[in-house]
């Protein structure tokens, strides 16, 4: 009990206040004791890397082990983590070795992994496209202005509808870029800071929460 | 009539994935090379505050994406390393992302090659460390503690010329982070810019820009580039129209193609409610 539950809240309570008291106390101490926490904190970030892959590896052997639907995939999964972990520890992690020629691990990073996201990637042209279609229908008051707002940032932030602005549209008493850099600076930023503002205070919330032992929840279990 | 509205507003999407594959295509082969790209202050944050720099400053570039975003950051950072090198400033590279260190080294090596540039005492490549924020903080106090070797030759940093009066972020004229999600453009600055006191540049993706821009009015970010119209423009800047330039011409029309489409759709929809009912 006291090393499931106390003791994991104790360490969480004194690394919680001395990290917070340490951002206000810019001595040598606390600068020590920063940087031992940060290498702390990338050691443990690079275990957590090695705890996924196990993970990863646990969960797929599982699916080929019980031949569940599209099993299949998962021996893809397993070559491809061999063959690029295989050629990164062979090219020591180098796209080009010292003479610049191409290292496995570069190619299998040019010609698999760079086409491979590119296209994932280049889909969401055709589905925005087909959805904005279809959804994007002007329906109130609200996805008027939506609609509006919309209209005047994709017309204005390509240099074709800024030269038909400026052809059609110049009697107005501003360009399509003020109207542009207007939305961006006034409604938009306004409304991205609330949220930001609503995140930050809840993130303080939650972690006082944590380092005070009211929230226990990443203990696991359901206390 | 209300029939063929109908079947209008049920268009097969592979129609409409035709659509966007001619716009896309189409000025790639053809380029049509509009006019009319204004730059704007966010870009000019960027490009005014390396201008301003001294030869031989020494500037620090993040490049926290992957190949999935290299087509709107790639010419951004491309561009800002030529302006760079161009003024004699001196780079070090590096990255938070486990899948950006290819595109990272590409870079920095591609254009250092243009100027001739020697490795170790005119650019550095630290490569990729794992942690995200926690490499930010620990760069903060001491870089030597984070990064103890190049990701090029595995060669202790001290032994750099580079390096030279580098202990930690404070050291840096300037650092200029191309970030695509996190850790990235927000991580730099809480953990970063905030906390240490250096100036902060940034280049994000489209989807990126309104989340960023509250920063640029609060002056926790001295410029930044936007997607690849911001890319187009810094191009401008430094008179070298390269790939953001050429994309141009595709996402115009590609702009184009959605804002009819949405236009066409409502205007169908309230020709249906009002007159045809």
């Amino acid at each position: 009990m006291i090393f499931k539950k106390k003791l994991p809240l104790i360490v969480c309570f004194i690394v919680g206040i001395l990290t917070l008291l340490q951002y206000y106390v810019p001595n040598k101490v606390s600068i020590g004791y920063l940087e031992t926490m940060t290498q702390w904190d990338i050691i443990i970030s690079a275990f957590a890397f090695l705890l996924g892959l196990a993970s990863l590896f646990a969960m797929h052997y599982d699916k080929i082990r019980r031949k569940t639907q599209g099993w299949g995939y998962s021996l893809f999964m397993f070559g491809g983590v061999i063959l690029g972990l295989t050629c990164g520890i062979i090219s020591k992690a180098n796209q080009t070795n010292q003479e610049g020629f191409i290292t496995a691990f570069g190619w299998i990073y040019n010609y698999v992994l760079n086409p491979l996201q590119g296209t994932m990637f280049a889909l969401l042209a055709f589905y925005v496209v087909s959805a904005s279609f279809r959804a994007f229908r002007v329906k109130s008051g609200q996805a008027f202005i939506l609609f509006l707002a919309a209209v005047i940032i994709l017309f204005g932030r390509v240099p074709l509808g800024q030269l038909i602005w400026s052809k059609f549209m110049s009697w107005l008493p501003f360009g399509i870029s003020e109207a542009i850099e207007w939305i961006m600076n006034f409604p938009s930023t306004a409304a991205r800071r609330g949220i930001m503002i609503g995140i930050a205070l809840g993130a303080v919330a939650m972690s006082l929460k944590i380092i005070f032992g009211i929230e226990k929840q990443y203990l696991g279990g359901k206390e | 009539m209300k029939n063929f509205f109908d079947k209008l507003l049920k268009l097969d999407r592979r129609i409409l994935f035709l659509l966007v594959v001619f716009v896309i295509v189409f000025p790639i082969f053809k380029p049509l090379k509009l006019p009319g790209i204004k730059i704007t202050d966010a870009v000019k944050g960027v490009y005014n505050t390396i201008e301003s720099l001294p030869e031989n400053s020494v500037i620090l570039v993040s490049f926290d994406f992957d190949p999935a975003s290299k087509p709107e950051l790639y010419p951004m950072a491309v561009a800002v390393l030529r302006h760079a090198f161009k003024k004699n400033l001196k780079v070090i590279g590096m990255t938070l992302w486990a899948t950006g260190p290819g595109i990272a080294d590409e870079i920095i090596t591609m254009t250092a090659r243009e100027y001739k540039k020697e490795y170790g005492k005119d650019y550095l490549y630290f490569g990729y460390q794992v942690g995200g924020y926690a490499v930010i903080t620990g760069m903060g106090t001491d870089i030597y503690k984070i990064f103890s070797k190049d990701a090029k030759k595995g060669s202790p940093l001290e032994t750099f010329p580079v390096m030279q009066g580098i202990k930690s972020l404070k050291n840096f004229a300037y650092v200029i982070d191309f970030g695509a999600g996190d850790p990235g453009i927000d991580t730099w600055i809480a953990y970063g810019a905030d906390k240490f006191g250096f100036k902060l540049g940034a280049g994000c993706t489209a989807v990126n820009e309104a989340p960023t821009r509250p920063y640029l009015q609060t002056k926790q970010l001295t410029g930044l580039i936007p997607a690849m119209k911001g890319a187009s423009e810094y191009e401008i800047l430094i008179k070298a129209p390269d790939k953001a330039s050429a994309g141009m011409d595709a996402i115009g029309l590609g702009h184009f193609l959605i804002l009819f489409l949405v236009i066409l759709a409502n205007v169908v929809l309230i020709v249906q409610k009002y007159l045809l009912t």
